[in-house]
């Protein structure tokens, strides 16, 4: 049988060197968070059983097709929606259970971007004034603090001083986008969250724009959690990345590593639906197909069955356990620690 | 040597009649052989659209005015021919596809409604058995069914589909796609260039493939025409540009892409913003952020032909692959 990973190439290169192991206790974590929505036709799981953390100085990347869910995450982890199951946790404390200044703080210290850089900046606000907001909301800075907060931030995205008494619709979708993030750290945030911040742009925006998000990981130790349909910015934004196919997790594990060896199936057919940057590049071994199924109805056992070239019997009876292996984490049959079987 | 399908040349679109008037377009010109696919790429704002557009006469009554040259559809100019006969180009011999299918579809018709009515004018018999079939080879699951669906009710990869499916109802010579997949996650995008591909063999199709997504272009296309502030700067074999970029714009937006083969401390960046209408700067203009400009770059540059079918319009040619990026 053929491994799913069989035509992959791993392209040695000079890498980004390895940062530090993860310092001190998790910014924020999910405990085998769930989320199920109540629909016509029943409960809708958009999200089971999600345990991850972020953790200071690190980013995590978490993958998958449109509709895995990925923006239910995002969402209660800002507790913009509660949880059904499980939790997130700020330093250690459910969010449900946060005094109000632990809120305030865990407000400060999480700092969305969004996808859309034309409806998260209001138009009628000169920058200076959208990115002020916060601070100046918390009372605990003076004017003048507040203000060189603002060009400060605004030169940490690449942007000139001047940029703060202009408004947005000045600017083109690359510069709203650092106008965005430039708001996102003046309170000083410990980690970003970041929902397909660069997928609306165009090509040479988008790196100009990785490139400050890695800049402000290295530079100042900022956590990030970025989410993502691109495995390929994934792999040059992210240290570790969570794989999650109809609300569960199956696979974990570095970057370097998932983009190369998966272990997964569907890691495997996320690879070779990732583009080519190069026409000669070998075919890969699994490409996707099929639909996504209704997570109102998902499939029995392993939900990914439908889809799967390796599945078995067992695969359409028994749903997988998210396993520890030497390479990371993974819910499949048929990957044991040894790998691939 | 067969004809071209569609020769363009000298396409100039300006805002408005002027001739001081600023232009969208600056002497655009390129040939597209039947059955090819010509990927045409560039950031946003180059001119992709625009050119899609005049290629059926679709550009806004300013933009119509202040259009000059020549696109030649199979020997007639499409820019002077009577109404009549473009309504039948636009109706049998070349679809479009956009980046966006509701706005190419009525929210309030079912599909079963939109597809009919294409198939009819495409002179089709047995609408209802023709349109299942239709639905059929554009991968859509129960198509019975789905044909008295609306477009609301369908994810973002099947409207898109059914756009094609629209599209491909009077098997046209030409389809132009407009960044079609580029609001579609990783694996439908897959899945969709996948089904053009089988169509485009299926109806011995010519494609003109817009996109910003060099990948989308490796996969899809045979030629390929880098597109900068209205010009075309560089243009040859996808697999020759790919290995052996020469222009420094095209080399500069290769290597700025990630990849998920290996990750770079930092990607190469282009800085800056293209320029906008109107601001085109002299001569090459690149030269405002080009890594390898010199004092020449400031008069147009020379259009070099590097190996058949490689042209480029630069002063420098960068012939080495290390030679900047
Ligand atoms: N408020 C809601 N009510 C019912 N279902 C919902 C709700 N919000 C999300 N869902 C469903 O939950 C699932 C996950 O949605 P989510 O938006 O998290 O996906 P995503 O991974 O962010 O997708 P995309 O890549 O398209 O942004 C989908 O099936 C979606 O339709
Ligand atoms: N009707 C019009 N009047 C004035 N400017 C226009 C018109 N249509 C397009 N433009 C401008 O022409 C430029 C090229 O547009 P377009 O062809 O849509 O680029 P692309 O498809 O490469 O993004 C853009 O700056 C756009 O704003
Ligand atoms: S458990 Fe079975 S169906 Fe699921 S991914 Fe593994 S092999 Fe495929
Ligand atoms: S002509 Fe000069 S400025 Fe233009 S791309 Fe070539 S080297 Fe750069
Ligand atoms: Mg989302
Ligand atoms: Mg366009």
């Amino acid at each position: 049988m053929k491994s799913p990973d069989r035509a992959l190439r791993v392209v040695p290169s000079p890498e980004t060197p390895p940062r530090a192991a993860p310092a001190g206790p998790a910014i924020l974590e999910t405990r085998r968070l769930g989320r199920a929505f109540k629909v016509r036709g029943g409960l809708l799981h958009a999200l089971s059983e999600v345990t991850l953390a972020c953790t200071p100085g690190t980013s995590l990347g978490i993958v998958g097709e449109s509709g895995c869910g990925k923006t239910t995450l995002n969402r209660l982890l800002l507790a913009l929606d509660q949880p059904t199951s499980g939790a997130v946790m700020f330093k250690g404390k459910p969010l449900s259970d946060l005094s109000r200044p632990e809120l305030r703080a865990y407000r400060r210290a999480v700092q969305p971007v969004f996808q859309n850089p034309y409806s998260s900046l209001s138009p009628r606000m000169k920058v200076r004034r959208i990115i002020a907001e916060p601070l100046s909301a918390s009372g605990e800075m003076t004017r003048a603090e507040i203000d060189a907060r603002v060009i400060e931030v605004l030169e940490q995205v690449g942007l000139s001083a001047d940029v703060a008494e202009r408004l947005p619709s000045e600017f083109s979708g690359g510069q709203r986008q650092r106008i965005a993030i430039a708001r996102a750290l003046a309170s000083r945030p410990e980690l970003l969250l970041l929902d397909e911040p660069v997928s609306s742009q165009d090509i040479s925006i988008q790196a100009q724009i990785l490139n400050i998000l890695k800049d402000l990981q290295e530079d100042y130790g900022l956590a990030t959690l970025f989410v993502s349909h691109d495995l390929a910015t994934v792999r040059f934004m992210c240290d570790e990345v969570v794989v999650i196919y109809l609300g569960r997790v199956v696979e974990r594990g570095p970057a370097a590593r998932i983009c190369t060896r998966p272990d997964h199936p569907y890691t495997a057919a996320l690879l070779a639906a990732a583009l080519p940057a190069d026409p000669a590049a070998p075919p890969t071994a699994t490409p996707p197909m099929g639909e996504l199924p209704s997570p109102l109805n998902p499939p029995s056992g392993c939900a990914y069955h439908t889809r799967c070239p390796f599945a078995q019997e067992v695969c359409k009876r028994d749903r997988p356990a998210l396993k520890e292996t030497p390479r990371g984490q993974v819910a499949c049959h048929r990957v044991t620690a040894e790998g691939w079987t | 040597m067969t004809d071209p399908l569609l020769s363009i040349r000298d396409l100039t679109v300006r805002v408005g009649k002027r001739a001081d008037a600023p232009s969208i377009l600056d002497k655009v010109s390129l040939d597209l052989m039947p059955g090819e696919t010509l990927g045409l790429v560039g950031e946003s704002g180059s001119g992709k659209s625009t050119l899609g557009m005049s290629v059926l006469r679709l550009t806004s009554p300013t933009l119509t005015a202040g259009t000059t040259g020549r696109i030649a559809w199979k020997g007639d100019d499409i820019l002077t021919m009577p109404n009549r006969k473009l309504r039948h180009i636009r109706g049998e011999e070349i679809s479009m596809i956009l980046q966006d299918p509701m706005a190419s579809l009525n929210p309030v018709q079912s599909i079963g409604t939109q597809l009919q009515e294409a198939l009819r004018r495409g002179g089709k018999r047995n609408l209802s058995a023709a349109a299942e079939a239709a639905l059929s080879e554009v991968n859509i699951p129960s198509p019975a069914e789905r044909l008295r669906a609306f477009p609301h009710q369908m994810s973002g990869g099947m409207r898109q589909r059914i756009v094609s499916a629209i599209g491909l109802a009077q098997d046209p010579e030409l389809l132009i796609c407009d960044e079609p997949t580029t609001a579609l996650d990783a694996t439908i995008q897959y899945q969709f260039l996948e089904l053009l591909k089988a169509l485009r063999a299926a109806h011995h199709m010519a494609m003109l493939f817009i996109t910003h997504d060099f990948g989308v272009v490796a996969r899809i296309c045979d030629r390929v025409a880098v597109m900068y502030a209205g010009r075309i700067v560089e243009t040859g074999p996808v697999a020759e540009i790919f290995a052996r970029p020469a222009h420094p714009y095209t080399k500069a937006l290769l290597a700025s892409v990630p990849s998920t083969g290996h990750a770079p401390h930092r990607l190469p960046v282009i800085e800056g913003a293209p320029p906008a209408v109107g601001h085109r700067p002299e001569g090459c203009p690149f030269h405002p952020r080009c890594a390898a400009a010199s004092a020449h770059c400031r008069q147009a540059p020379p259009r070099t032909e590097l190996r058949p079918g490689h042209t480029l319009n630069c002063w420098h040619p960068q012939e080495h692959p290390h030679e900047i990026a």
